[in-house]
């Protein structure tokens, strides 16, 4: 989910005037910079690729950004996820992770014995991960992993006509989110019996939602990924973000069923109306049930994968526009961006792509100098195993001479 | 060589490439990413400039590439109002303008670029249209910080100080940190609590400092402290900070001016001069050219400082623009300097019509006083007074006017707190100052004698 309505950047003007110790006479403060770096921009579950009897919780801030400037996170926000084992939601257990004042270290709390770490800084793709009782953990700049055609966001509120899949007119050229600089991400690994508190890694139930706060106060919160964006109307949003689990459904299950049939009939106007999709009878009722409250639960006795948790590569877009519209099949709809265009994952962790640091993206003066860039290191490195390789046939030749030579 | 020999010898050039080039191999593997060498970058090393071209590349290139991109054009406009204020020019706004415009066509709910528009009509002094729009964005989202924060500037402006303490106070609990801490401060300032606003303004300082804000904006906070010391007599804290400033940011006009007037201040009038004429170089300020030629004037050179006084002017009437953002500067200079008193009261009139601050009053009374109107003046020195603003300038003001009308009493209590406050306020009317404090005082010693 992509936080769109950031409370971000918009500049206080700077008058060109009263910066003299004369009459100031009207306020130039800069901007009042919404906090970007406690904004969750998105989130995710999975079982680990590496190790299946362990899970993943994943957190990115610093989304859209344009990576002429490194990002980082924030000292004094608690940057938290909380973990709800017997279905109350309540959380059971929540993590904590907190920045030193220089952004230079991190620690995590709420895992047994605290752990700190190294923060990996902005600007740097060597990731630096932190080990300490069976848990990894990470905090640095990622390659935004997140993929949704922008157009995805117009089409809620422009008069697009709607193609029967994608959400562009015809001739519009796609572009999603790649392309925007590094987001800031904590990842942490850890056993899945650690959170379920079950007998193996594969049975149990849980409910996981991200938050972030600053001195005891709320500032975000995010789970399922476009609740937000899709369910609640802008005069509501505010509210949702200080919102907790255990009141969603009474503050806000009505007003996301009504934004699910605003949708619904907004896409029937232009498709003709819809009866009884690929989910069956799944009612603006039943969907608002579903996504509200605003929590990710993982059942391990299943595969991981959205709706039941989310790995990096689940197309959550596609996902949630057939569960909010009903409209599969033939008729499906699609934000035609399976994120092909973003950078691949690692199998290892931390999993996220490291950040592009090549110097037409990022331009701190101190990439590009001295080392290879991408281009060139991967030039020279087939040269290399080119080389190699003659040497492993030369010493196999030489070894065949030998043999045949006695 | 036989055949083993040459047989041993393949293997060993084979075995010895292999490993060689293995070892190679792994070497552009490990230093794959440029990055790997990368130290965190430091802000304050970097042109801000440089920096905010290429934030406005990267989402020019976004907007070319997709023309729906409303998020792009959102933050292409962000990137404008940036670049305006790092640079002093006013384009840059109408371009952040141009922006905001066309996300909004795209996008209409796209509070950003909502939020956005409504900070450039701030920005171009179209206050009125500035809280209009901000009040409509916060109506609809409480949550949009960057609109509480222009309904407060606005309503500053303006002159609607309770409005605009209640809109700061909800963003201090909304968005506590720098920024507001920052507009806290200059109400502080305004109510005539200087301490406070600079305890306040060094919180501020140092809360940037640490935490990753844009190197203007560091530079401003530290301006504004720099500035609270000097317009309170000073002058070494205000040196310290404006220097400060500085760092990073050579070229920060605003704290060339405010060295100027340190400088000035000292008796120090080349270094002054120095100073300002950087300043109007980067960005030719009618403020800060009026202060350059009041100095020119102070140590002789009548003729460099007509040239500064007629590019005031000059620049003052040039386009339609400047005639928003610099009437009140005009009007100021125009009475500091006895000429055109009846067009100053004519563009104070105006002023104090489209804003009814401390200032706007301050501007008419002291245009009216110049014209030779000091009984008209006189309720508006005490408006401008009303919040108990200590400011060396508007105790000036009010002090002549008091002393024009027979109220020596209080005149000289006004002109003793200006120049108790900050005694080099002004190269060209701190000797007024003195020397009608001295009428006052020798007045007073002969009628004693009576």
């Amino acid at each position: 989910m992509k936080r769109l309505i950031l409370v971000v950047v918009p500049l206080v003007a700077w008058a060109l005037l009263a910066m003299t110790a004369n009459a100031s006479d009207h306020i130039d403060s800069p901007s009042v910079t919404g906090d970007r770096a406690a904004d969750l921009s998105d989130v995710y579950v999975f079982r680990s690729p590496e190790h299946s009897d362990n899970v993943v919780l994943a957190l990115d801030v610093n989304g859209l950004t344009s990576a002429a400037e490194p990002h980082n996170f924030a000292a004094g926000v608690e940057y938290k996820i909380n973990v709800d084992t017997n279905a109350d939601l309540v959380a059971d257990a929540t993590v904590k992770v907190t920045f030193s004042g220089d952004l230079r270290t991190f620690k995590v709390e709420g895992l047994g014995a605290p752990i700190t770490g190294e923060v990996t800084p902005p600007g740097s793709a060597q990731a630096r991960v932190t080990e300490a009782n069976g848990i990894k953990v990470f905090a640095g700049p990622r390659s935004e992993p997140f993929f949704q055609d922008v157009a995805l966001f117009g089409w809620l509120a422009a008069p697009y006509v709607l193609p029967a899949i994608g959400f562009r007119r015809a001739g519009d050229p796609p572009a999603d989110f790649s392309g925007f600089g590094p987001v800031s991400s904590i990842v942490i690994e850890l056993p899945i019996t650690a959170l379920t508190k079950a007998a193996n890694s594969n049975t149990g139930t849980i409910k996981v939602w991200f938050s972030t706060s600053r001195g005891g106060s709320q500032i975000d919160r995010m789970a399922i990924p476009d609740n937000m964006n899709f369910l609640m109307p802008p005069e509501q949003k505010d509210a949702f973000n200080r919102g907790e689990p255990a009141n969603d459904a009474a503050n806000f299950r009505a007003i996301a069923r009504a934004r699910i049939e605003h949708w619904r009939a907004g896409v029937d106007a232009v498709l003709g109306p819809q009866h009884g999709g690929p989910l069956g009878d799944l009612t603006p009722e039943k969907v608002a049930a579903a996504l509200v409250p605003d929590v990710l639960t993982i059942d391990f006795s299943k595969p991981v994968q959205f709706p039941n948790g989310r790995r990096l590569q689940d197309d959550e877009s596609d996902i949630e526009l057939g569960v909010l519209l009903n409209r599969g099949g033939a008729a499906g709809m699609s934000d035609a961006d399976d994120g092909s265009g973003n950078k691949p994952l690692l199998t290892s962790f931390p999993y996220l792509a490291p950040p592009d640091t090549s110097p037409s993206v990022s331009a701190a003066p101190n990439t590009g100098t001295g080392g290879p860039t991408r281009g060139d290191s991967n030039g020279r490195l087939w040269l290399v195993l080119a080389g190699s390789l003659a040497g492993v046939a030369l010493l196999g030749s030489g070894f065949v001479l030998r043999r045949t030579s006695d | 060589m036989n055949r083993r020999q040459a047989a041993t010898a393949m293997m060993a050039l084979g075995a010895t490439l292999a490993l060689g080039t293995g070892v190679f191999a792994l070497y552009i593997v490990r230093h794959d990413s440029a990055g790997s060498n990368v130290t965190q970058p430091a802000a304050a090393a970097r042109d801000p400039h440089e920096v905010t071209n290429q934030v406005i590349a990267f989402f020019q290139a976004r907007v070319e590439r997709d023309p729906i991109d409303f998020v792009s054009y959102s933050k292409l406009g962000e990137a404008y109002v940036r670049q305006a204020r790092e640079t002093g020019d006013i384009t840059a706004y109408q371009r952040a303008q141009t922006a905001f415009d066309r996300a909004l066509a795209l996008f209409p709910d796209d509070r950003s670029a909502q939020a956005g528009r409504a900070s450039v009509r701030f920005s171009l002094h179209d206050f009125t249209g500035a809280l209009a729009l901000a009040r409509d964005v916060y109506a609809a989202d409480p949550g949009a910080t960057s609109a509480l924060a222009t309904i407060g500037d606005a309503d500053l402006a303006i002159g609607n100080y309770d409005e605009a303490r209640t809109a700061y106070g909800r963003l201090a609990d909304a968005a506590p940190g720098a920024s507001v801490l920052s507009r806290e401060a200059h109400l502080d300032e305004l109510g005539g609590n200087i301490d406070r606003a600079v305890e306040l303004m060094k919180q501020t300082e140092a809360l940037s400092a640490a935490s990753p804000v844009s190197t203007e904006a560091l530079a401003f906070y530290r301006l504004q402290l720099g500035n609270l010391y000097f317009n309170s007599g000073r002058y070494d804290d205000a040196e310290h900070w404006l220097r400060k400033a500085l760092d990073g940011f050579p070229d920060y006009y605003p704290a060339l001016a405010g060295l100027g007037n340190v400088s000035a201040a000292r008796g120090d009038y080349r270094q002054a001069i120095d100073y300002y004429e950087r300043s109007v170089a980067i960005v030719p300020l009618p403020v800060v050219l009026a202060a350059l030629g009041d100095t020119y004037a102070r140590i002789g050179d009548d003729r460099a400082a007509q040239k500064q006084y007629a590019t005031v002017e000059f620049i003052g009437k040039l386009a339609e623009i400047n005639k928003v953002l610099y009437n009140r500067e005009l009007a100021i200079f125009y009475a500091d300097h006895r000429m055109n008193t009846s067009t100053a009261v004519e563009l104070a009139t105006a002023e104090l019509d489209r804003r009814k601050d401390v200032y706007g009053y301050d501007t008419l009374a002291w245009a009216l006083y110049r014209d030779g109107r000091p009984r008209d003046a006189a309720p508006y020195a005490r408006q401008a007074l009303a919040l108990g603003t200590r400011d060396a300038k508007m105790l000036f003001h009010a002090g002549l006017i008091d002393q024009a009308n027979g109220d020596g009493a209080r005149a000289r209590d006004e002109l003793e707190q200006a120049l108790d406050l900050n005694p080099h306020f002004s190269v060209q009317l701190e000797q007024e100052a003195r020397t009608v404090l001295a009428q006052i005082d020798s007045n007073a010693s002969v009628e004693g004698e009576r």
